[in-house]
């Protein structure tokens, strides 16, 4: 394998693959990347959950392939010089870096070690294209909702499901959940519903922050493809089963309360400095026209603030932790108001942006 | 300097047994063994009149009956003995909101803070606590006075059977002195061969090194040597840890059958939380290999632990990361022991501030206090939870139940 590349491009395709390649070190082909020349160059990396494979433009004098160290790699390719590098894979697996006048052979493995990148056709599943812009959009406003106890894979990633021409994301760690749905053109998401894992949609969003342009999703029977114009992405679905979210959706709200987002959101910034370390909860009082937010801890002292807000109901008091609410207002749809729907002290709260209905967070209420 | 605590370490004598004597009357002057039974048992306890055969508690079983062949072996009732040991502890408590017990019969009672309104001096204290045990439930206490929780414990041990010694603050060197130093908190058979290797043999020799002198590696011995513990008597409520394990007739090495048993002693955990209305933060799984160890039978032990994002007192959580635990795979297969622990206990009606889950409907406690209503009436062996259970019962549990830890 001998290949020529600009040392630009290559320091960026590299970098997209730091992020999966394996820590823990249990195989140690895992801890490298695979360099793949033919009529173009790819970099491809796994830690056996998630494949990823770049392709760069480059002057391949002979095709071949070899695996070399991706941090080891990544670190040296990054100082060359800015121009043209030379790749080559020399005997027992060194591979040869040159560019100018230095001269590097890193120890490789062997490329036929390398865990083969899953086949896409596995499962025929469907496959749509969708906007990179909204793909984001979706990830976003779910994931972080997700459970990262592993104790729970079922809800360490988001739920995927829809039906025809409409997409649904959902996330949910067992105290809030949320539920994202898009119109997707062509979209023919299976309707059991599937889980993609959240390091996978990590990776996946931050291969696509920055771009516009489609993405083509293609759903197997354990993995989802992720196609860009220059690289694409595999990841091996969760297997478990999603709990039973639409059931825990509050069909109605007795009170709705309308806040001014950003008003909001800063109380709870400020209020919650003083509320304990562990809980993070804060006390929402809601009376007409206005909502108290309040927290007090032992060890820090105690703060409020009073919020106008438009509500004409019974008198209200719940709490919650601040942490799962001003999480959801960093995403929340744009609009100036927010509105809050309540049931009580013990149900689930609602919240979604006024007049944008694709987007609901759900959240349980802490025992005051 | 003076810490002007004091504390009582109260110790049933031959506690299983002494309750299967007072309840059977044919058994009293007779040695009587409650443990698991030949060939993998454990002996719980031994009567006084087993012991002097060289019986004693954690022994084979099998070794007993080659000892002492004419002993009358029990399974033991562990429900009766729970029963009798909250009526002791129920006496305990009327000496002292700080009690800390260690286990169904033995318990730190710190009457520090309690000195004024029980009145007399620590020994008319300790008198009237075994004066009061045998009034409420015929059974023997050994007591142990000491301003340091060891000291109180090697106290009330030295002054078995029927025993009673207090260990006054300037006299706590001079008891610990001529005592050998596997006395010591924190001296195993690794630890007690280095300090041999040292020279020292008593508490005493190493209470004797100056204190600049004393290695890094052996300042808390050393302070234990001293009599100068700080720790303190922590009340029930943190009670470190609720376990339950037990020892197969044979070895297991089916997973899903252990998973079965792993949900019953989950379950028996949790009775014990709500019972005692508090909840577990860390899930400990513990197996005991089939590996063994060079002191004749010893067997290795692995534990494997988690910690829960919400404390809880609810079985089927705690049977769920447990099992969790035990399909991860890294644990050696056949074993023969296992076992459930729930740690990092705190009170549940620390409940303010308690996040609500959206999956756990209200309706799963109301489920829980129905269990617990059952199995107080039909004990706990009339209910398991969901599916599997049958498998639980071939598991053929010998009866080595250890509660408390």
């Amino acid at each position: 394998m001998e290949f020529s590349i600009d040392r630009g491009e290559f320091t960026q395709a590299l970098a997209l693959t730091q992020g999966i390649v394996e820590r823990r070190n249990t195989m140690p082909i895992l801890a490298n990347v695979l360099l793949e020349a033919g009529e173009d160059v790819s970099i491809a990396a796994t830690d056996l959950e998630i494949h990823i494979k770049r392709r760069c433009g480059a002057k391949v004098a002979q095709p071949g392939s070899a695996t070399v160290p991706a941090r080891k790699f990544y670190e040296l390719v990054r100082e060359l010089r800015p121009g043209e590098v030379t790749i080559r894979s020399l005997e027992n697996h060194f591979v040869e870096v040159v560019s100018g006048r230095s001269r590097v052979r890193l120890v490789g493995l062997p490329a036929d070690e390398f865990p083969l990148f899953p086949q896409s056709d596995q499962g025929s599943g469907d496959s749509f294209g969708m906007d990179v812009e909204l793909l984001a959009g979706m990830i976003d406003r779910t994931v972080f909702a997700v459970s990262t106890d592993d104790t729970r894979a079922h809800l360490s990633g988001v739920f995927l499901t829809g039906g025809s021409g409409s997409l649904r994301f959902v996330g949910t760690d067992g105290h809030r959940l949320a539920l994202v749905d898009q119109p997707v053109k062509g979209a023919k998401p299976p309707a059991k519903g599937i889980i993609l894992p959240r390091k996978g949609l990590a990776e996946l969003r931050r291969l696509i922050e920055g771009r516009d342009g489609n993405a083509t999703l293609r759903i197997g029977a354990n993995v989802v493809r992720v196609e860009l114009a220059d690289v694409a992405l595999i990841m091996r679905l969760i297997d478990g089963e999603f709990p039973n979210y639409e059931q825990v959706i509050p069909s109605s709200v007795k009170f709705r309360v309308s806040v001014p987002k950003d008003d909001l959101l800063s109380a709870l910034k400020r209020v919650s400095v003083v509320a304990s370390d562990r809980s993070r909860g804060v006390r929402f009082q809601v009376t007409s026209g206005q909502l108290t937010v309040s927290a007090s801890s032992p060890d820090f002292g105690e703060a409020s603030e009073e919020v106008e807000v438009s509500y004409d109901g019974d008198d209200l008091t719940v709490g919650f932790n601040s942490r799962y609410l001003t999480d959801v207002l960093a995403v929340l749809p744009d609009g100036p108001r927010v509105e809050i729907g309540l049931i009580d002290d013990v149900s689930p709260g609602v919240i979604r942006s006024e007049n944008d209905e694709t987007y609901n967070y759900i959240v349980m209420p802490m025992r005051l | 300097m003076s810490s002007g605590r004091v504390i009582l370490h109260a110790d049933m004598d031959a506690f299983y047994a002494s309750v299967e004597q007072r309840d059977r009357p044919e058994l009293r002057g007779r040695p009587v063994v409650v443990g698991g039974s030949p060939p993998r048992g454990v002996v719980s306890a031994a009567s006084y009149e087993a012991r002097r055969y060289g019986v004693h508690s954690a022994m084979p079983s099998i070794q007993a009956q080659k000892l002492c062949p004419e002993a009358v072996f029990l399974p033991g009732d562990m429900k009766r003995y729970g029963r009798e040991s909250r009526r002791i502890r129920d006496v305990f408590d009327e000496f002292s909101p700080d009690v800390e017990p260690l286990s169904l019969d033995e318990a730190f009672i710190d009457v520090t803070r309690s000195m004024r309104a029980l009145g007399g001096t620590p020994l008319e204290i300790g008198r009237r606590l075994k004066a009061r045990v045998r009034e409420q439930t015929d059974l023997v206490v050994s007591v142990g006075i000491a301003p340091v929780k060891m000291v109180a414990k090697i106290a009330s041990d030295l002054s078995k059977p029927d025993g009673l010694l207090e260990v006054p603050e300037d006299g706590v060197r001079e008891f610990l002195g001529p005592l050998p130093l596997s006395r010591l908190w924190g001296v195993g058979a690794v630890t007690f061969e280095r300090l041999q290797r040292r020279g020292l043999a008593t508490i005493g020799d190493l209470a004797a090194i100056e204190e600049h002198r004393v290695p890094p590696e052996l300042e808390a011995l050393w302070t234990l040597a001293r009599g100068l513990d700080a720790r303190h008597v922590e009340p029930d409520r943190d009670a470190r840890s609720y376990g339950e394990e037990n020892t197969f007739a044979e070895d297991v090495a089916d997973v899903e059958r252990l998973c079965d048993v792993i949900g019953q002693h989950a379950e028996a955990v949790a009775r014990r939380l709500r019972r005692d209305g508090v909840v577990g933060g860390v899930v400990r799984l513990k197996v005991k290999s089939t590996e063994k160890l060079a002191q004749p039978g010893k067997y290795r032990s692995y534990s494997r632990q988690a910690t829960l994002p919400t404390p809880t007192d609810d079985g089927a959580t705690l049977a769920r990361v447990a099992c969790l635990l035990m399909r991860r795979g890294d644990l050696p297969l056949p074993v023969r022991l296992v076992g459930v622990t729930a740690a990092g206990i705190r009170s549940a009606d620390r409940a303010r501030g308690e996040q609500l889950s959206i999956f756990v409907p209200p309706r799963h406690r109301e489920l829980n206090a129905a269990l617990d209503r059952i199995a107080d009436r039909f004990g706990s062996e009339a209910i398991h939870r969901g599916a599997g259970a049958s498998n639980a019962r071939k598991a053929s549990l010998t009866s080595q139940i250890k509660r408390g830890e």
